[in-house]
């Protein structure tokens, strides 16, 4: 552990750390952000009512939607002046969304990155290849002050270039890898196909995250990298990564308490959920100065543990985000996450875990194709060969997803492959 | 009996060409082709000069390739002569995939390559009525 006296606190002093944290984040909100004052005064809250921790559920939501309307400055509750750092979202959901960062705020970051780097058994012995982007995406730079603190050696590569990305894990060493699972899958891909490079590999482990995941895609990382590939949670709103991550015990993200308060509530009628019900993960900001945000509501869909876990961490566990709701498709009618077809894809031989979704409208009726790529040893040699794959993915798919597709069928190496968060969905029905 | 390569393709502009662009560039004949197609992929079966180097060189180039055992039955440039040996796989129960015939040749005959379902069978009924068979495309027929 990076930090065991924090990391592995006794649960009681945890909540009262969390009750400290609440009451000034609510002070601080009230006294200087006039957002959130007239959000608190609109349902009749003040700060002194907080007496306890279940007094959050008297504090209203903040959504995504309120930090675009406030864009850029209106939900800061420190002066521009204390403000250090920016960084923004990549805006895979649509227009950025910021956080800006006081000196306090990026060192809570690079302590919560630090643990979360532990939580992979980062140590100073090792060397930590990012291939995050860096800039104002704050996956580069939240790993880079993270792994920096805990003493190891960084290699700050950024995203892109895969010839060099693979040059330098062979010639430095690398044992551990940050970037996104699609672009880990990648490399994977590419390491399998050449075995000189392959042997000199000496790759550990990898911190993986930024977008939702299969379990099916870990497996297959974690044999074409041969390393553990565990996930890491954040987001720029709330910090960037290191707001969770995964130990190597892999039953859910460990989420850093002390820093934030996590509940889950039904993401229709917004009531609380038991924290074993799966439901939308809403987080608090406690330790915050900059842009703190009072029950945020993450569209990650998610669950808590709050068991022992075996690592001997206190913190409770978040579920690994398999779906979000800003990815969600509405299909025919039926909700789809991508994800769910990437597991079902890879439960099926000769096809590889990378895919593109398309879909039209023809008429009335909404029309999904589903380009997948087949795997380079797969035997063809007859036109029914191909129909009986077609049918099989097609079937796979429809008692994954709830409806038909298109399954359309492509030669190895012809889907596009990502450096960065992956995009698998062309939605044409918005053109029309 | 000879081998074939089967290259799976997507139907769409210049697919064939990089095919035919990576045998050419290792100096490899082709002297049999065929395409099956279904509109939205192809499967192009080749009889080539040197099988195991082409299929090597399209692994290399990505392509998905696959290895068949088929029938290359040499008659008679004349009516009744393929006839004959169809109604020899059908008499022994064996049913035709299906078959292409392959480019003039030095044997001064004509060359059908037949895909079957059970190419042991096949061949034993075949020889057994004197039906001339390749088993390469040099040396001395079979």
């Amino acid at each position: 552990m990076y930090n065991k006296n924090a990391e592995s606190m006794p649960q009681g002093q945890i909540r009262d750390i969390q009750l400290e944290g609440l009451k000034k984040t609510v002070q601080r909100v009230y006294s200087n952000s006039p957002y959130y004052k007239e959000k608190f005064d609109a349902v009749n809250i003040h700060p002194d009512d907080i007496k306890s921790l279940d007094d959050l559920q008297k504090l209203p939501f903040t959504e995504k939607s309120d930090l675009r309307d406030t864009y850029p400055y209106g939900m800061l509750s420190a002066p521009l002046s204390e403000i250090t750092r920016l960084q923004a979202s990549s805006g895979t959901t649509g227009k950025q969304t910021i956080d800006c960062y006081t000196k306090a705020d990026i060192d809570a970051w690079a302590e919560i990155a630090a643990r979360s780097l532990g939580c992979a058994e980062v140590d100073s012995e090792s060397i930590v290849q990012v291939c995050y982007g860096y800039g104002l995406f704050t996956g580069g730079l939240g790993i880079h002050y993270g792994a920096e603190r805990i003493g190891a050696m960084v290699m700050p590569m950024s995203s892109g270039n895969t010839e060099r990305q693979l040059q330098m894990m062979a010639d430095m060493g690398t044992t551990h890898i940050a970037c996104t699972p699609s672009y880990a899958s990648y490399l994977g891909e590419q390491i399998s196909q050449n075995k000189e490079l392959q042997k000199r590999i000496k790759l550990r482990n990898g911190i993986l995250g930024a977008e939702p995941w299969s379990q099916e895609l870990r497996e297959n990382i974690e044999s074409t990298l041969g390393i553990t590939a565990l996930d890491i949670y954040g987001l720029t709103e709330i910090m960037g990564p290191g707001v969770a991550m995964e130990c190597s015990h892999k039953n859910g993200l460990h989420i850093w308490e002390d820093h934030f308060i996590v509940e889950i509530v039904d993401p229709d009628t917004l009531e609380a959920k038991a924290d074993t019900q799966e439901g939308e993960l809403v987080i608090t900001t406690i330790n915050k100065e900059g842009m703190p945000l009072i029950r945020y509501r993450t569209r990650d869909i998610s669950k808590i543990y709050r068991t022992e876990c075996a690592c001997g961490r206190t913190h409770a566990r978040i579920e690994r985000v398999k779906a979000r709701t800003d990815d969600m498709l509405i299909i025919k009618g039926v909700n789809v996450y991508p994800s769910r077809i990437e597991s079902a894809l890879l439960t099926i031989d000769g096809v590889k875990p990378h895919f593109e979704i398309i879909i039209s409208r023809k008429g009335f009726l909404d029309d999904l194709e589903i380009k997948v790529e087949l795997a380079d040893d797969m035997k063809i040699d007859k036109i029914s060969a191909i129909d009986a794959i077609e049918k099989q993915i097609s079937r796979k798919l429809e008692s994954a997803i709830g409806i038909s597709s298109r399954i359309r069928l492509c030669e190895p190496g012809s889907i596009t492959r990502f450096e960065g968060k992956s995009k698998r969905v062309t939605d044409l029905r918005k053109d029309n | 009996m000879l081998k074939q390569i089967s290259i799976f393709l997507e139907n769409s502009p210049g697919r064939l060409n990089n095919l035919l662009k990576a045998l050419y560039e290792r100096h490899i004949n082709i002297t049999s082709l065929a395409i099956a197609d279904t509109g939205e992929y192809g499967i192009t079966r080749l009889i080539v000069t040197d099988p195991d180097a082409a299929t090597q060189a399209l692994k290399e180039e990505g392509f998905i390739v696959t290895v068949t055992d088929v029938l290359a039955v040499l008659i008679s440039n004349k009516p009744g002569t393929l006839y004959a040996v169809t109604k020899l796989l059908y008499d022994n129960g064996v049913n035709v995939e299906y078959a292409y015939s392959a480019l003039p040749n030095e044997y001064g005959k004509a060359l059908i390559i037949v895909r079957v379902d059970y190419p042991e069978n096949a061949e034993k009924a075949l020889a057994k009525a004197g039906i001339e068979m390749l088993d390469s495309l040099e040396g001395p027929i079979a």
